[in-house]
Protein backbone atom coordinates (compact mmCIF):
# COMPACT_ATOMS: atom_id res chain seq x y z
CA UNK A 1 0.00 0.00 0.00
CA UNK A 2 1.73 3.38 -0.63
CA UNK A 3 2.65 5.53 2.44
CA UNK A 4 4.36 8.19 3.01
CA UNK A 5 6.00 9.24 6.49
CA UNK A 6 7.65 12.59 7.82
CA UNK A 7 9.08 13.27 10.85
CA UNK A 8 11.05 16.01 13.20
CA UNK A 9 14.32 14.40 13.70
CA UNK A 10 14.32 17.18 16.69
CA UNK A 11 11.56 15.73 18.27
CA UNK A 12 12.25 14.31 21.51
CA UNK A 13 9.68 12.08 22.12
CA UNK A 14 10.33 10.03 19.27
CA UNK A 15 13.86 8.78 19.90
CA UNK A 16 12.21 5.93 22.38
CA UNK A 17 12.84 3.36 19.87
CA UNK A 18 9.37 1.85 20.06
CA UNK A 19 8.27 2.54 16.77
CA UNK A 20 7.04 -0.10 14.65
CA UNK A 21 7.49 0.30 10.28
CA UNK A 22 3.52 1.59 10.01
CA UNK A 23 2.61 3.56 13.23
CA UNK A 24 3.45 4.54 16.72
CA UNK A 25 2.94 2.17 19.56
CA UNK A 26 0.21 3.21 21.39
CA UNK A 27 1.00 2.25 25.29
CA UNK A 28 -2.80 2.43 27.06
CA UNK A 29 -1.68 2.88 30.20
CA UNK A 30 -2.36 5.97 31.95
CA UNK A 31 -3.72 7.47 28.24
CA UNK A 32 -7.34 9.22 27.73
CA UNK A 33 -8.55 7.81 24.61
CA UNK A 34 -11.31 9.92 22.49
CA UNK A 35 -13.14 8.63 19.93
CA UNK A 36 -15.49 10.06 17.06
CA UNK A 37 -17.48 8.99 14.31
CA UNK A 38 -17.21 11.02 11.28
CA UNK A 39 -19.69 11.71 9.00
CA UNK A 40 -18.58 12.40 5.43
CA UNK A 41 -20.37 15.44 3.86
CA UNK A 42 -21.73 16.39 7.16
CA UNK A 43 -20.56 20.27 7.23
CA UNK A 44 -22.94 21.40 10.67
CA UNK A 45 -21.03 18.80 13.02
CA UNK A 46 -17.55 18.49 10.88
CA UNK A 47 -14.55 19.44 13.55
CA UNK A 48 -16.21 18.28 16.84
CA UNK A 49 -13.15 15.38 17.54
CA UNK A 50 -10.70 18.18 17.38
CA UNK A 51 -12.89 20.30 19.51
CA UNK A 52 -12.94 17.94 21.86
CA UNK A 53 -9.59 16.87 22.16
CA UNK A 54 -8.65 20.97 22.27
CA UNK A 55 -11.48 21.02 25.48
CA UNK A 56 -9.73 18.10 26.88
CA UNK A 57 -5.86 18.64 26.71
CA UNK A 58 -7.02 22.27 27.76
CA UNK A 59 -8.28 20.92 31.18
CA UNK A 60 -4.99 18.74 31.38
CA UNK A 61 -3.49 22.42 31.47
CA UNK A 62 -1.22 21.36 28.61
CA UNK A 63 0.57 24.08 26.67
CA UNK A 64 -1.64 26.40 24.67
CA UNK A 65 0.59 26.45 21.73
CA UNK A 66 0.78 22.63 21.94
CA UNK A 67 -3.04 22.68 22.02
CA UNK A 68 -3.19 25.13 19.11
CA UNK A 69 -1.03 22.65 17.04
CA UNK A 70 -2.56 19.36 17.97
CA UNK A 71 -5.87 20.86 17.50
CA UNK A 72 -5.33 22.74 13.76
CA UNK A 73 -3.78 19.65 12.59
CA UNK A 74 -6.76 16.75 13.97
CA UNK A 75 -9.24 19.47 12.22
CA UNK A 76 -7.61 19.20 9.10
CA UNK A 77 -7.20 15.54 8.77
CA UNK A 78 -11.19 15.25 10.20
CA UNK A 79 -12.33 17.56 7.30
CA UNK A 80 -10.25 15.79 4.86
CA UNK A 81 -12.64 13.01 5.90
CA UNK A 82 -16.07 15.02 5.67
CA UNK A 83 -14.71 16.21 2.12
CA UNK A 84 -13.28 12.94 0.59
CA UNK A 85 -15.00 10.56 1.97
CA UNK A 86 -18.56 8.88 3.01
CA UNK A 87 -17.49 7.47 6.59
CA UNK A 88 -14.44 7.58 9.15
CA UNK A 89 -13.15 7.74 12.66
CA UNK A 90 -10.56 9.38 14.49
CA UNK A 91 -8.72 8.23 17.84
CA UNK A 92 -6.84 10.94 19.83
CA UNK A 93 -4.74 9.09 22.73
CA UNK A 94 -3.09 11.88 24.73
CA UNK A 95 -0.07 10.33 26.84
CA UNK A 96 2.36 11.78 29.47
CA UNK A 97 4.80 12.68 26.23
CA UNK A 98 2.58 12.81 22.96
CA UNK A 99 -0.59 12.98 21.30
CA UNK A 100 -1.44 10.53 18.83
CA UNK A 101 -4.41 11.19 16.49
CA UNK A 102 -5.20 8.69 13.77
CA UNK A 103 -7.58 9.28 11.48
CA UNK A 104 -9.37 5.95 9.29
CA UNK A 105 -11.86 6.49 6.41
CA UNK A 106 -13.68 4.43 3.74
CA UNK A 107 -12.98 6.99 0.51
CA UNK A 108 -11.34 6.89 -2.64
CA UNK A 109 -8.15 7.05 -1.42
CA UNK A 110 -5.05 9.58 -2.64
CA UNK A 111 -3.83 8.95 -6.12
CA UNK A 112 -0.23 10.28 -5.26
CA UNK A 113 0.61 11.16 -2.03
CA UNK A 114 3.50 13.66 -2.91
CA UNK A 115 1.12 15.59 -5.25
CA UNK A 116 -1.21 15.93 -2.42
CA UNK A 117 1.43 17.21 -0.43
CA UNK A 118 1.74 20.10 -2.15
CA UNK A 119 0.50 23.35 -1.03
CA UNK A 120 -2.31 24.80 -3.37
CA UNK A 121 -2.95 21.39 -4.77
CA UNK A 122 -6.97 20.06 -4.37
CA UNK A 123 -9.51 17.57 -5.72
CA UNK A 124 -12.04 19.23 -3.58
CA UNK A 125 -15.45 19.90 -5.41
CA UNK A 126 -16.51 23.73 -6.19
CA UNK A 127 -19.26 23.42 -3.64
CA UNK A 128 -16.99 22.43 -1.11
CA UNK A 129 -15.20 25.83 -1.83
CA UNK A 130 -18.03 27.92 -1.86
CA UNK A 131 -17.79 26.97 2.04
CA UNK A 132 -14.18 28.14 2.57
CA UNK A 133 -12.42 24.46 2.21
CA UNK A 134 -10.19 23.37 -0.21
CA UNK A 135 -7.37 25.39 -0.38
CA UNK A 136 -4.96 22.82 -0.77
CA UNK A 137 -3.09 23.56 2.33
CA UNK A 138 -4.51 20.19 4.87
CA UNK A 139 -1.62 18.25 4.56
CA UNK A 140 0.90 20.81 4.55
CA UNK A 141 -0.97 22.33 7.60
CA UNK A 142 -0.58 18.63 9.53
CA UNK A 143 2.95 18.70 8.43
CA UNK A 144 3.86 22.23 9.34
CA UNK A 145 2.28 21.71 12.70
CA UNK A 146 3.19 17.91 13.66
CA UNK A 147 6.20 16.08 15.22
CA UNK A 148 5.53 13.19 12.59
CA UNK A 149 2.72 12.41 9.78
CA UNK A 150 2.29 8.87 8.58
CA UNK A 151 0.18 8.79 5.64
CA UNK A 152 -1.36 5.26 4.37
CA UNK A 153 -3.83 5.26 1.22
CA UNK A 154 -5.04 2.59 -1.31
CA UNK A 155 -7.01 3.70 -4.31
CA UNK A 156 -10.81 2.99 -3.42
CA UNK A 157 -10.21 1.60 -0.16
CA UNK A 158 -9.14 4.60 1.60
CA UNK A 159 -6.67 6.48 3.63
CA UNK A 160 -5.16 6.22 6.93
CA UNK A 161 -3.61 9.35 8.67
CA UNK A 162 -1.62 9.14 11.61
CA UNK A 163 -0.31 12.72 13.54
CA UNK A 164 1.97 12.84 16.30
CA UNK A 165 2.97 15.87 18.77
CA UNK A 166 5.64 15.51 21.53
CA UNK A 167 4.79 17.30 24.41
CA UNK A 168 7.81 18.22 25.36
CA UNK A 169 7.57 21.59 23.24
CA UNK A 170 10.69 20.32 21.52
CA UNK A 171 9.90 22.98 18.24
CA UNK B 1 -5.17 53.54 21.35
CA UNK B 2 -1.61 52.28 22.28
CA UNK B 3 1.36 52.83 20.14
CA UNK B 4 3.25 49.72 21.56
CA UNK B 5 5.19 47.53 19.07
CA UNK B 6 7.51 48.19 16.24
CA UNK B 7 8.03 46.22 12.83
CA UNK B 8 9.59 46.38 9.89
CA UNK B 9 10.13 49.99 11.07
CA UNK B 10 6.87 50.82 11.31
CA UNK B 11 5.03 51.77 14.14
CA UNK B 12 1.64 49.88 15.08
CA UNK B 13 -1.33 49.95 17.29
CA UNK B 14 -3.38 47.52 19.49
CA UNK B 15 -7.13 48.67 19.94
CA UNK B 16 -9.83 47.09 22.00
CA UNK B 17 -12.74 44.67 19.67
CA UNK B 18 -15.39 47.32 20.22
CA UNK B 19 -13.07 50.14 19.04
CA UNK B 20 -12.01 48.05 15.81
CA UNK B 21 -15.75 47.52 15.44
CA UNK B 22 -17.26 50.61 16.04
CA UNK B 23 -14.18 51.77 13.24
CA UNK B 24 -16.20 49.69 10.53
CA UNK B 25 -19.98 50.51 11.90
CA UNK B 26 -20.40 47.11 12.53
CA UNK B 27 -22.77 45.59 14.65
CA UNK B 28 -21.95 43.92 17.68
CA UNK B 29 -23.89 40.48 17.82
CA UNK B 30 -21.82 38.68 20.19
CA UNK B 31 -19.68 39.91 23.23
CA UNK B 32 -17.92 37.93 25.78
CA UNK B 33 -20.76 37.27 28.30
CA UNK B 34 -18.68 39.11 31.48
CA UNK B 35 -18.89 42.46 28.56
CA UNK B 36 -15.04 42.27 29.05
CA UNK B 37 -13.02 43.48 26.09
CA UNK B 38 -10.71 41.93 24.31
CA UNK B 39 -7.43 43.78 23.27
CA UNK B 40 -6.07 43.02 19.48
CA UNK B 41 -3.28 43.64 18.13
CA UNK B 42 -2.94 41.94 14.64
CA UNK B 43 -5.86 41.38 11.73
CA UNK B 44 -6.69 38.38 9.61
CA UNK B 45 -8.40 38.50 6.17
CA UNK B 46 -9.17 35.40 4.71
CA UNK B 47 -12.29 33.17 3.25
CA UNK B 48 -10.08 30.53 3.65
CA UNK B 49 -10.48 27.71 6.47
CA UNK B 50 -7.09 26.45 5.96
CA UNK B 51 -5.37 30.02 5.52
CA UNK B 52 -6.94 30.74 8.88
CA UNK B 53 -4.98 27.96 10.44
CA UNK B 54 -2.06 28.98 9.33
CA UNK B 55 -1.78 32.44 10.88
CA UNK B 56 0.52 32.11 13.88
CA UNK B 57 0.37 34.93 16.61
CA UNK B 58 -2.74 35.16 19.49
CA UNK B 59 -5.75 36.48 19.48
CA UNK B 60 -5.75 38.23 16.43
CA UNK B 61 -9.01 39.37 14.94
CA UNK B 62 -10.43 37.74 12.34
CA UNK B 63 -11.93 39.86 8.77
CA UNK B 64 -13.84 37.50 6.77
CA UNK B 65 -17.12 37.34 4.36
CA UNK B 66 -17.32 33.55 4.68
CA UNK B 67 -20.21 32.37 6.68
CA UNK B 68 -20.97 29.13 8.06
CA UNK B 69 -20.28 27.52 11.55
CA UNK B 70 -16.58 25.97 10.80
CA UNK B 71 -15.32 29.73 10.90
CA UNK B 72 -16.65 29.45 14.35
CA UNK B 73 -15.42 26.54 14.98
CA UNK B 74 -11.67 27.23 13.57
CA UNK B 75 -11.76 30.77 15.41
CA UNK B 76 -12.54 28.97 18.62
CA UNK B 77 -9.65 26.29 17.62
CA UNK B 78 -6.75 28.68 16.99
CA UNK B 79 -7.87 31.45 20.03
CA UNK B 80 -9.11 33.96 17.32
CA UNK B 81 -9.71 37.02 19.52
CA UNK B 82 -12.91 37.96 17.72
CA UNK B 83 -14.85 37.92 14.21
CA UNK B 84 -16.17 40.54 11.61
CA UNK B 85 -18.02 39.80 8.96
CA UNK B 86 -17.63 41.92 5.75
CA UNK B 87 -20.07 42.75 3.39
CA UNK B 88 -23.51 43.10 5.52
CA UNK B 89 -23.70 38.48 5.70
CA UNK B 90 -25.61 37.69 8.38
CA UNK B 91 -24.78 34.66 10.23
CA UNK B 92 -27.73 32.34 10.94
CA UNK B 93 -28.84 32.11 14.43
CA UNK B 94 -27.55 28.75 14.89
CA UNK B 95 -23.84 30.11 14.82
CA UNK B 96 -24.62 33.31 16.76
CA UNK B 97 -25.79 30.43 18.84
CA UNK B 98 -21.96 28.65 19.01
CA UNK B 99 -20.32 31.91 19.22
CA UNK B 100 -22.52 33.04 22.19
CA UNK B 101 -21.41 28.98 23.75
CA UNK B 102 -17.68 29.85 22.76
CA UNK B 103 -18.11 33.35 23.90
CA UNK B 104 -16.16 34.46 20.76
CA UNK B 105 -17.12 38.17 20.07
CA UNK B 106 -19.14 38.50 16.43
CA UNK B 107 -19.90 41.48 14.43
CA UNK B 108 -21.16 42.45 11.03
CA UNK B 109 -20.17 45.47 8.92
CA UNK B 110 -21.63 46.11 5.58
CA UNK B 111 -18.06 47.47 4.01
CA UNK B 112 -16.03 44.74 1.69
CA UNK B 113 -12.68 42.50 2.92
CA UNK B 114 -10.61 45.40 1.31
CA UNK B 115 -12.43 48.43 2.79
CA UNK B 116 -12.17 47.04 6.02
CA UNK B 117 -8.58 45.62 6.31
CA UNK B 118 -7.57 49.16 4.60
CA UNK B 119 -9.64 50.71 7.49
CA UNK B 120 -7.72 48.53 9.85
CA UNK B 121 -4.37 49.28 8.60
CA UNK B 122 -4.81 53.12 8.49
CA UNK B 123 -5.80 52.67 12.35
CA UNK B 124 -2.26 50.82 12.65
CA UNK B 125 -3.14 47.95 13.22
CA UNK B 126 -0.50 45.27 11.79
CA UNK B 127 -1.09 42.14 9.64
CA UNK B 128 -0.89 39.04 11.65
CA UNK B 129 1.53 36.81 11.01
CA UNK B 130 1.55 34.09 8.23
CA UNK B 131 2.90 30.92 8.93
CA UNK B 132 2.21 30.06 4.84
CA UNK B 133 4.55 31.84 2.52
CA UNK B 134 8.49 31.12 2.41
CA UNK B 135 8.05 28.52 5.39
CA UNK B 136 5.25 27.29 3.24
CA UNK B 137 7.47 27.08 -0.14
CA UNK B 138 10.70 25.38 2.07
CA UNK B 139 8.50 22.51 3.34
CA UNK B 140 7.12 21.68 0.03
CA UNK B 141 10.37 21.76 -0.94
CA UNK B 142 11.63 18.94 1.51
CA UNK B 143 11.02 15.58 1.02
Amino acid sequence: MPSYLWKNDEATCLRNGDEREKGLKKDGKGSIVLQTEIEGGDFGHAGQGSSQLKETMKKLGIDSQLIKRSAISAYEAEMNVVIHSRQGKMEAIISSDKVIVSIQDQGSGIEDIEQALRPGYSTASEEVREMGFGAGLGLSNMKRNADRLFIESEIGEGTEVEITICLDGSR
Amino acid sequence: MAKDQERDGNKFNSASYGELAKALDAYVAVKKKDGAEVPISSVISSDLISDILMFVEERPLLLTGLVNPQVIRVADMVDIGGIIFVGGKKPEEGMIEMARQKEMPLAITERTLYGASGELYKKGIKPCKYGGGKDLAKLSLEK
